[in-house]
């Protein structure tokens, strides 16, 4: 994966030479803060003070500034450079030697000798003993020793001495660790312990030995096969290598990157994925030294300076690539190493959200959505990209720098309708989604304001979905949407989220009469239904006549219903809604039976009311029906069931006036229903009357009969019976042989109810005894039994009649006496008198005394 | 970009390493093992590195490369290696006896007490181009390398062409190596519970005295 990492600037143009004579080069630089110090070929050490300026744009340039140059006189070239900071001293490698200069100025430190005999040397930048007034130097000698030096003001002395198998060529020191190549090997050497460890080989003439510290534990080393191999200080690897180019001359480490340098480029890796991120063709590489966080590099004249390029740019140059997947995942390695927490989050989301409209404009609308939802998107970045979605009173704008360069969506899709349409269908599906993890409540009217928009215009069914909620949070822009639209069924249901029904009611209604059309309209009921469920009596009774109209069953239900729901409410008195009700039979007669039924009203009106309905429908089928003849009209099932309804309330309310109902029946040929209004003015003759003559149904006679005796006294029972017995015997009516048969039946079945003789008396004559067996059998048995019953009855009266004597008797045996000093035993006062009272339970009393309420005796 | 660098952080439970000659098709096997895909790959430039998970345990195979050049740097990747997966190519006579001559000898750097497992790779190949290298032969270098090992003998013949004993080869490492691991620290965790419950019943009692 290529990347920009770094950028390369100028630093110093052209090296001055320090003499006029010859054109010195550069050999090896060193900084520290604003320092520079450059070694010459010729052996001069010349001091830059180098500096960053920002000009305009931001752009970044380099001014240098030399300062100072001394000559050590070797005439040979420095090797190294290494600034001793906590001594303001530098330590310069030359011919073998190690010197000692003063930082400013640039002077050889008094009575500090040099170190002769020196391969290489480093500053340990991390020593066990941390005395901020010494430095820890390691220093490879000529001969195969190691040696740790520490090195104070005035002072300089060995502390630790390491022999090799080799001379060391190139040495690294951390801690308590040095990392050494000697001449085909590398060793790690632990200074506490003395011990040393081969590490791997390699060969001293195809590969430049370098170490390079990553970590304070790991270093990198310039292995064999231009392999850059990960070390522990275990003597481990527990990265897989980088793989280099041959030749390297010099490497740098700025976590999380490694800069290498060899004579064509700056190869540029990642310690993280050991990757190579960038190469910079760079001829006549020199050298390469960290700088601050930049990193300077040298040819023999001129000095560059790379300066890592932020993340957020790297990620930038991605997305501006199109390079999405890598953007992201730069941002979450890279970002979790670089940036603080806060810092992270905030690039990620960033990120996530230029990713998300890239997406969006390649129509990659899964990635888009993943983007989008893990980003946390504000809805309204995406809304104000749909024209006319955002409520046009919104201020919302979009965020600056820009997160995409998408105008709208008209411009994305160059106007081509099917896009556009897939396009809203994905917001659609974007904000619901949002919803539904509850990112987007700070702007749920602008979601739902665009999600409506979007349905009311591409589908309706949604919409209506969409409407079926009512937390949905819409701006008062969406009535004039829908209107526009047509969608008055939707609009209503807009107005019923804002609680507006008397204007949702006006809609409705209009569709459900024609003015307005909509195919969506669920029908008359669903507005019957909402005058059910919405609050606000006087609304409801404003529309209970349009309903009335509609549908009077349907309508009275809600007013029941109504009246169940609020039980207080003072608009639907029942004297009001029968007022209402009454052009509308059904209506008023269905309202009256839920009083008069239900809620057992004791308003005798309400009762009168629909007995007269009742008996007004039951005449006005009749008169209707063109049939005359009695069986024609039994079967006709509207007038069956019409005339039920009518014996239902005359038989189960006793509260109608039952007269006003008699006389209106007076003309007509419904004798079951004045048989049963009779029956309750007590004229049970004239109803058995007309039960047998008029309708001739004997069966209905003898329920009459059978209902009026239930839970009567044996005399009522029997005038009942004995009355439908007198009845069917009338010969003033008929023959009587015509009425023998009921007559046989009645008195079989019931002959408990019928005193036998009186019976035997009004039969005629000539009747067949055999036909009343039965009857007279049974009439015989009771009798018998009733005779034994009684003689048993007046035994036992007699045995306690005995009783009642014999314990009179015994009674009256005992005796009181009445002395002069005996007490009455109610006033406590002597007896004057032999009369006495005495009490059952032996007490003895005045007369007067036993009659007063102060008698405990009684 | 991989996030080996996130996981590589964390210590390996166990490491292993698979030596052998070029061209045997060592990082094939790896790559067959954790990918379940076949598929080739350029000659591998000193090591390269995979992180599996197996029962929460870690374990960091190391792929080294088999090219002569890099023989220093094969032992040196060999250090602490508990398991070793020597590899060779059936149908080539050649690579058995490189195995011998080169690699068995890099098994010194690893583990004392490692465990070396002899593969034979390429298996598929054998119908087309003939066996080099009969099972017998390997299951003795097997035994002697595995001198401590007697209930079973460490030997595979793969292919990961069409994956034929390649999953066999690891989940064999990691039960041998990782399982008696496992058993060990469920030991020492019941020994932390025990005493944990001794030093609760303690204070108790400690509590109780103080009334």
């Amino acid at each position: 994966m290529s990347l920009k990492v770094y950028d390369i600037y100028p630093a110093l143009e052209k090296l001055n030479s320090a003499s006029d004579k010859a054109k010195s080069k550069i050999e090896c630089i060193e900084c520290s803060d604003k320092n520079l110090f450059i070694g010459t070929n010729d052996c001069y050490v010349i001091h830059y003070l180098l500096e960053e300026v920002k000009g305009r744009n931001n752009r970044l340039s380099f001014k240098s500034e030399r300062h100072e140059h001394k000559y050590l006189g070797l005439k040979k070239p420095i090797e190294k450079l290494n600034v001793a900071k906590a001594l303001k001293r530098l330590l310069v490698l030359c011919d073998e030697s190690l010197l000692m200069l003063n930082m400013l100025p640039l002077e050889p430190v008094v009575g500090m000798g040099k170190i002769k005999s020196v391969v290489s040397f480093c500053i340990n930048p991390n020593p066990v003993r941390k005395n901020p007034f010494s430095i820890e130097l390691c220093i490879a000698l000529k001969k195969r020793v190691v040696q740790v030096y520490t090195l104070t003001e005035d002072r300089v002395f060995v502390t630790k001495e390491i022999t090799t198998q080799q001379p060391s060529v190139y040495i690294s020191m951390n801690a308590s660790y040095i990392c050494a190549a000697l001449q085909d090997q590398y060793i790690m050497m632990n200074t506490e312990t003395s011990t040393v460890q081969d590490l791997f080989p390699y060969q001293n003439e195809r590969t430049n030995p370098l170490i390079t510290l990553i970590k304070n534990n790991e270093y990198l080393i310039n292995g064999p096969n231009a392999l850059g191999v990960f070390v522990t200080t275990a003597g481990m690897s527990q990265r897989p290598p980088l793989q280099w180019s041959e030749s390297l001359i010099s490497v740098v480490c700025s976590y999380p990157y490694v800069l290498a340098l060899n004579d064509e480029f700056i190869t540029i890796h990642s310690i993280l994925d050991q990757q190579q991120k960038q190469s910079i063709p760079f001829q006549g590489g020199q050298f390469i030294a960290e700088f601050g966080d930049k990193i300077l590099v040298s040819t023999h004249y001129q000095i560059f300076a790379l300066v890592p390029i932020s993340l957020e740019t790297q990620v930038q140059d991605l997305l501006s690539d199109r390079r999405v997947e890598e953007a992201l995942e730069l941002t979450s390695v890279m970002g979790k190493v670089q940036l603080p927490g806060e810092k992270y989050h905030k690039l990620m989301k960033k990120v996530l959200l230029m990713a998300g409209f890239i997406e969006f404009a390649n129509m990659n609308f899964e990635n888009s959505t993943k983007y989008f939802l893990k980003s946390k998107l504000d809805c309204r970045e995406l809304i104000i990209l749909f024209p006319n979605l955002l409520p046009s009173d919104n201020e919302f704008s979009r965020s600056i720098p820009p997160l995409h360069e998408i105008a709208d969506i008209l411009q994305l899709c160059k106007g081509d309708a099917e896009k556009i349409s897939l396009y809203e269908e994905f917001l659609c599906k974007i904000l619901t989604a949002m919803e539904l993890n509850d990112s987007n409540k700070q702007y749920k009217m602008e979601s739902d304001t665009a999600l409506l928009k979007v349905y009311a215009k591409n589908n309706y069914e949604e919409l209506i979905k969409f409407l079926d909620n009512s937390n949905r949070q819409l701006h008062d822009e969406c009535i004039d949407w829908l209107r526009n639209r047509n969608r008055h069924y939707a609009l209503g249901l807009l107005y019923g989220i804002k609680n507006n029904w008397t204007s949702a009611l006006d809609i409705w209604t209009k569709i459900a009469d024609g003015e307005l059309e909509d195919e969506m309209f669920p029908g008359i009921e669903y507005v019957l239904d909402c005058l059910l469920k919405i609050e606000g009596d006087e609304l409801v009774w404003s529309y209970l006549e349009w309903a009335l109209k509609k549908d009077p069953i349907s309508a009275v239900k809600i007013i029941i219903q109504r009246q169940e729901k609020y039980p207080q409410s003072d608009l639907f008195l029942a004297d009001s809604i029968i007022d209402l009700l009454l052009p509308y039979n059904r209506a008023v007669t269905t309202y009256l039976e839920h009083l008069v039924f239900k809620q057992e009203t004791k308003e005798e009106r309400y009762h009168t009311h629909l007995a007269a309905l009742y008996l007004e429908r039951v005449l006005k089928i009749r008169g209707d029906s063109t049939e005359t003849s009695t069986y024609k009209l039994s079967t006709n099932t509207e007038l069956v069931s019409a005339r039920k309804d009518f014996q239902r309330i005359l038989r189960e309310s006793s509260l109608f006036r039952v007269h006003l109902i008699l006389g209106k029946l007076k003309n007509t040929d419904m004798y079951t229903e004045m048989a049963i209004l009779y029956g309750k003015l007590e004229e049970h003759e004239r109803a058995l009357k007309l039960l047998v003559h008029k309708q001739r149904d004997f069966v209905a006679a003898e329920e009459y009969c059978e209902m009026y005796a239930k839970g009567r006294d044996i005399e009522s029972r029997r005038y009942l019976f004995h009355s439908l017995l007198q009845v069917y015997l009338d010969a003033k009516y008929e023959k009587i042989d015509n009425l023998i048969g009921p007559t046989i039946s009645l008195l079989n079945k019931h002959p408990a109810e019928f005193d036998p003789v009186r019976v035997l008396q009004q039969l005629p004559e000539n009747l067949s005894i055999g036909l009343i067996s039965s009857f007279l059998s049974s009439s015989i048995r009771r009798h018998l039994h009733g005779s034994r019953t009684s003689r048993i009855h007046r035994m036992l009266a007699r045995r306690q009649h005995l009783q009642v004597k014999s314990r009179v008797f015994h009674e009256q045996q005992t005796s009181i006496t009445i002395s002069d000093n005996q007490v009455c035993d109610v006033c406590n006062r002597i007896f004057d008198e032999p009369t006495c009272v005495r009490f059952p339970n032996g007490a003895i009393s005045h007369i007067q005394c036993s009659k007063t309420s102060l008698n405990p005796f009684l | 970009m991989t996030s080996q660098d996130v996981t590589g952080k964390k210590k390996a439970d166990l490491k292993v390493v698979i030596l052998g000659a070029a061209n045997v098709g060592k990082t094939t096997l790896i790559h067959r093992y954790a990918k379940g895909v076949f598929s080739e790959h350029p000659n591998t430039l000193g090591a390269s590195f995979t992180l599996k998970q197996w029962k929460n345990r870690n374990v960091a195979i190391w792929d080294t490369a088999g090219e002569e050049r890099f023989q220093g740097l094969s032992n040196f990747y060999c250090r602490q290696a508990g398991a070793a997966i020597l590899a060779y190519d059936v149908t080539e006579r050649k690579s058995f006896e490189e195995l011998k001559t080169r690699f068995t000898q890099l098994l010194a750097a690893a583990e004392p007490n490692r465990l070396a497992v002899v593969v034979g790779t390429k298996h598929d190949l054998v119908e087309e181009k003939g066996k080099a290298v009969e099972r017998e032969e390997a299951v003795l270098l097997a035994k002697q390398l595995n001198p401590n090992i007697s209930d079973y003998i460490p030997i595979f013949e793969t292919s990961s062409l069409n994956g034929l004993g390649v999953t066999e080869v690891f989940e064999t490492i990691f039960e041998k190596c990782l399982r008696f691991d496992a058993i060990a620290t469920h030991l020492v965790n019941s020994t932390i519970d025990l005493s944990a419950q001794k030093k609760a019943g303690s204070n108790n009692s400690k509590n109780n005295c103080a009334c």
